[in-house]
């Protein structure tokens, strides 16, 4: 970086500066329900890619077969199914990389190219950590060849992060011919999360990268 | 505090100080399947010490776990590049995931 703005922060810790966005939110809100879960943005994103999906739910809770829903240029929803029966019900924002000019005072960083990178006015999130080191628990059979296997790691979630959805409920390559489905499990009593996936040709290392955010603002 | 800087909001919250901390995007692109069950991307001065990746669907997937469009790409960070696997790290063999998916490379110092 030529020119510009460093912000240095007490562990000599780049916190922000003139090269790099920060994830702005765009939207937040709660929610409450059983089984399926479909949430509604307030307005349509139009950006061409989907935006950034964090949750955080209230109590021990389930997310499978996450989707944020929509094309580029007209993202409206994100949903997950969560077990049927139980009660679910959290936080949720979305996020982009971008930023826009709308704070009267504080400050307003542009990156090289005049792109906005930083605005006082628009909230603004910033990843907290991830998760891509898993320890393996075990598996049990679900139906006959079929297997759930389970992974978690040393990362409380009593922290106040919130979990990117968009990429955790992927399928997992399996190493034969097939894939498997993912979960995440939040588990508030272990303070940690697990994850799930179920398959016939599964390994069992997991090397899935779960990221987390929290607002700033 | 004896240095630094602080940033406030126009709702007069604090929105970063002296010990905030954050992870910055160090590097994002977009990651088509190509032949092979990997691709190395060079990324100057990317390291396992201080960095790490996620891969991101940018577009809806299959949830009936029977579609390859629907396999994650799985990216590691090594010393000066990033490899992103198609299929399973943990095998030379098994299905490849086909979509398209955003590498978004974080720095957490």
């Amino acid at each position: 970086m030529s020119f510009g703005l460093t912000f240095t922060n007490n562990d000599n810790v780049v916190t922000l500066d003139s090269e790099f966005s920060r994830l702005v939110i765009l939207d937040s809100g709660t929610w409450a329900g059983s089984g399926g879960i479909g949430i509604a943005f307030s307005s349509v994103i139009t950006t061409d890619e989907p935006p950034l999906v964090f949750v955080r739910p209230d109590q021990d809770d389930y997310f499978a077969a996450c989707l944020v829903q929509g094309s580029a240029g007209n993202w409206h929803a994100f949903r997950f199914n969560t077990l049927k029966g139980s009660h679910s019900s959290g936080k949720w924002f979305i996020a982009a990389f971008k930023s826009a000019p709308i704070a009267d005072y504080g400050l307003r960083l542009w990156d090289a190219t005049s792109k906005i990178i930083f605005d006082s006015g628009t909230p603004c999130a910033q990843f907290t950590r991830t998760i891509s080191a898993w320890n393996y628990l075990g598996a049990e059979q679900t139906q006959p060849g079929v297997f759930r296997y389970s992974w978690s790691a040393f990362s409380p979630i009593n922290t106040g992060d919130y979990m990117l959805l968009n990429n955790i409920a992927m399928d997992m390559a399996g190493t034969v011919s097939r894939q498997g489905v993912v979960q995440a499990v939040w588990d508030y009593g272990g303070n940690r999360l697990v994850i799930q996936a179920t398959g016939v040709d599964l390994p069992t290392a997991q090397y899935l990268s779960v990221v987390f955010a929290k607002p700033i603002s | 505090m004896s240095f630094g800087m602080r940033i406030w909001g126009a709702d007069g919250a604090l929105q970063l100080d002296e010990t905030s901390f954050t992870v910055r995007v160090i590097y994002s692109a977009l990651i088509p399947k190509t032949a092979g069950r990997f691709i190395d991307i060079a990324i100057a001065g990317v390291t396992p010490a201080t960095d790490s990746c996620v891969c991101i669907p940018i577009v809806p997937y299959s949830t009936n776990g029977q579609s390859i469009d629907a396999i994650a790409f799985i990216p590691y960070v090594y010393e000066g590049y990033v490899r992103v696997f198609f299929g399973s790290p943990a095998a030379t063999t098994g299905p490849t995931g086909l979509t398209t998916q955003r590498l978004i490379v974080m720095r957490n110092r």
